[in-house]
């Protein structure tokens, strides 16, 4: 592509009515906040004019500067400056895909989903292996087939809500891949959970784990099983924070796939209960108790206290 | 496809081959044994032929690797020191819980190597420079013994060559009935037969491929009656409702086929996995039961049992085995000293302390001179 091209058309108003509300073949938005750019448009206009394209019978298309017409829209606004590209300029699609490309990582960092939906359409138009090599490092992704396909699979089978998760940094990548093997209506229940209890990271894969695990287990869809886990928030415990319910709702669905565990955690904490131990003495189980070794801490603050400390715990009942 | 293929349940749609594995005289009687078999030459994707791990492609290949490697086990736990005779990689069985699934996955097809031939005096240099040591080398770490042998004809290379050492076993490891190779080939010495077992509920349901525990035990009564020694691995261990009287029908099945005298050892290990098989079995085998127990990450990094759900397996079927003869030989595959005391009552300590105890039982039966005890 020539890159003075573009800058050659020259400016021209297009009433916005012209101009079709659907983002269009080479749109890379997704889940942006439109406020900014109104508030920017409202206060010194529009700054760098959108690129268009008139085929005939249809409405003009966005090639680039889809969010800045859909400002403009939002504020009424008649017509807008900007660059058409006509049918006699026999600018090509790909052409058109990467001024938009080139337009936006100029100007800022796209989302995950967003990169989705760039790869998604130059596979359109380019060999597998170009993209991989050219393009996902363009985007500051690593440059492999698997990572491909990932992306490709987001963008043509995710759900809008999970799209929203991912766009909003919300969701792990290890957790949407968990979530890209389950059914929409089950990933809609697991979503709906992990964004009421907003669950950190390592908390979703816990929850999304255990829940297919019960699934598979008892035999049951998984959106069967969160309602008979009843975890609407309304539910749980209202004298308890947020972070304090995510604990108890995982403690919950940890107790039903995991029994045996977990008694075994609850009898081990009894135990050392039963100890009494002083303050500054904790006796910890190694992980998962497979270990063979348990762990003594004491706080103490010089050589003294720590003999006293010693004797103390000499002196405990029940620990032979 | 040839008849004998067809006949021990092999279906090789394809052959991909290495440019530097043509000249094999292995390759040419795999090839032979073919005819009409499309033959690829490398360098073609091999996940393009088949929509799952290539069960049916053949990849013929020139191994650039040691043939004989330390089975890796790790210092976590006690590790038996068997020593993995590698002639392929991958199985032509599709076994639920195989960790090969999760191994292999960027190479699926059925990779035999070619150049064994060549490099199998290096291996038999190594066994034979250190005479002080033995040797217990197995084939099935990473395909089934003989699941290949009608195609490859490993056996007619190896047996003789491991028959006549004196400080080595080979231990031919299956969940097949192909013997037919073994049975006529005259070596007994130094040859072990062994055959992995499981509940037959376990075995129908997640061991697709493999013979039934009623055929690999038909088939072990027959080899041991044409004068080989038997192995047998319970492994993998997978409780779930009934897992007591199923385990149970197969030792009565054992009793009533088996000479257990003529057993050199039987081990017991449970399901164990790295984490990224898990989304691998959910995707290629959704009915799947093995997922089902109480998993904790092992000191390995691996999946395996609640500690107590591992002692009581092991405890219930060295009960059972126990009770059926005393000295067959248990032991445990990669498990704690802690595991091993709770649940056989013993422990061997250290990985060389289960080396010693295997080493022994090598002793016992072959008698350092080639002939079984």
């Amino acid at each position: 592509m020539n890159p003075y091209r573009v800058s050659e058309i020259p400016l021209q108003e297009v009433a916005l009515d012209d101009i079709g509300d659907a983002p269009g073949p080479f749109c890379m938005s997704f889940g942006f906040d439109l406020e900014p750019l109104i508030s920017s448009i409202k206060t010194v206009g529009l700054i760098n004019p959108p690129i268009l394209r008139s085929d005939p019978g249809q409405k003009i298309a966005v090639v680039a500067g889809y969010r800045r017409i859909k400002a403009l829209k939002s504020l009424n606004a008649v017509s807008t400056p900007c660059r058409l590209i006509e049918r006699h300029d026999d600018m090509p699609p790909l052409e058109c895909l990467l001024l938009n490309l080139h337009d936006n990582l100029s100007t800022r960092r796209l989302n995950d989903v967003e990169k989705g939906m760039v790869l998604s359409r130059l596979s359109a138009f380019v060999p597998r292996q170009e993209i991989v090599t050219q393009y996902m490092p363009l985007l500051g992704l690593s440059p492999n087939e698997k990572g491909l396909l990932f992306f490709l699979e987001m963008e043509t089978h995710f759900d809008v809500k999970i799209k929203t998760f991912v766009s909003e940094g919300r969701l792990s990548w290890r957790a949407v891949k968990m979530l890209s093997d389950i059914d929409a209506a089950s990933r809609a229940g697991l979503l709906r959970v992990i964004s009421e209890l907003m669950l950190n990271i390592n908390q979703q894969l816990q929850f999304i784990d255990y829940i297919v695990d019960l699934s598979f287990i008892e035999k049951n869809p998984i959106p069967w099983i969160l309602s008979e886990l009843d975890l609407d928030r309304n539910h749980l415990d209202k004298n308890t924070n947020r972070p304090q319910q995510a604990k108890a709702v995982l403690n919950r669905i940890k107790t039903r796939r995991n029994p045996s565990i977990v008694k075994a955690e609850k009898k081990f904490s009894r135990a050392v209960i039963n100890l009494n131990l002083p303050d500054g003495i904790l006796i910890s189980a190694p992980p998962f108790f497979e270990g063979e070794h348990y762990r003594l801490e004491i706080l103490f603050r010089e050589g003294e206290d720590l003999k006293n400390r010693l004797q103390e715990l000499l002196r405990i009942q029940g620990l032979d | 496809m040839g008849w004998n293929l067809l006949m021990n349940g092999l279906h090789i749609r394809r052959v991909v081959l290495d440019k530097d594995a043509s000249s094999y005289a292995l390759t040419r009687q795999i090839l032979a044994g073919l005819p009409g078999v499309p033959v690829h030459s490398s360098g073609l994707d091999p996940h393009l032929f088949d929509g799952e791990p290539g069960k049916e492609t053949l990849h013929l290949q020139h191994y650039k690797g040691d043939f004989l490697k330390p089975c890796p086990g790790t210092r976590e736990y006690i590790c038996c020191g068997y020593q993995i005779l590698n002639l392929a990689a991958n199985c032509p069985l599709d076994c639920s819980y195989c960790i090969l699934q999760s191994y292999f996955v960027n190479q699926p097809s059925l990779r035999v190597f070619v150049n064994l031939e060549e490099q199998l005096p290096d291996v038999l240099q190594v066994i034979d420079s250190q005479p002080g040591r033995i040797f217990r080398v197995g084939t099935g770490e990473f395909t089934d013994s003989l699941a290949l042998d009608p195609m490859t004809h490993w056996s007619d290379m190896l047996l003789p060559q491991f028959s006549r050492r004196k400080n080595a076993i080979l231990e031919l490891k299956t969940k097949t009935t192909r013997i037919s190779r073994v049975l006529a080939s005259g070596y007994r010495d130094r040859i072990i037969l062994s055959w992995s077992l499981n509940g037959p509920w376990i075995s129908a349901k997640e061991e697709k491929g493999a013979a039934s525990i009623e055929k690999r035990v038909e088939a072990a009564r027959q080899c041991q009656s044409e004068g080989f020694i038997l192995g047998f691995h319970f492994d993998p261990l997978v409780p779930y409702p009934g897992w007591r009287d199923d385990y149970a029908r197969t030792v009565e099945l054992l009793d009533r086929r088996i000479d257990p005298g003529r057993i050199i050892w039987i081990s017991m290990g449970s399901f164990r996995f790295m984490p990224a098989l898990k989304p691998i079995i959910r995707r290629r085998h959704p009915t799947s039961g093995v997922l089902n127990g109480e998993f904790i990450i092992g000191l390995d990094g691996k999946m395996r049992y609640f500690k107590p759900i591992r002692i009581e397996l092991y405890h219930v079927i060295r009960h059972l085995l126990e009770a059926w003869h005393p000295d067959l030989g248990l032991y445990l595959c990669m498990e704690s000293d802690e595991v091993w005391r709770s649940s056989m009552g013993w422990s061997p300590k250290t990985s060389s302390g289960l080396r010693e105890y295997l080493d022994q039982r090598v002793v016992k039966f072959f008698n350092g001179t080639g002939q079984p005890a």
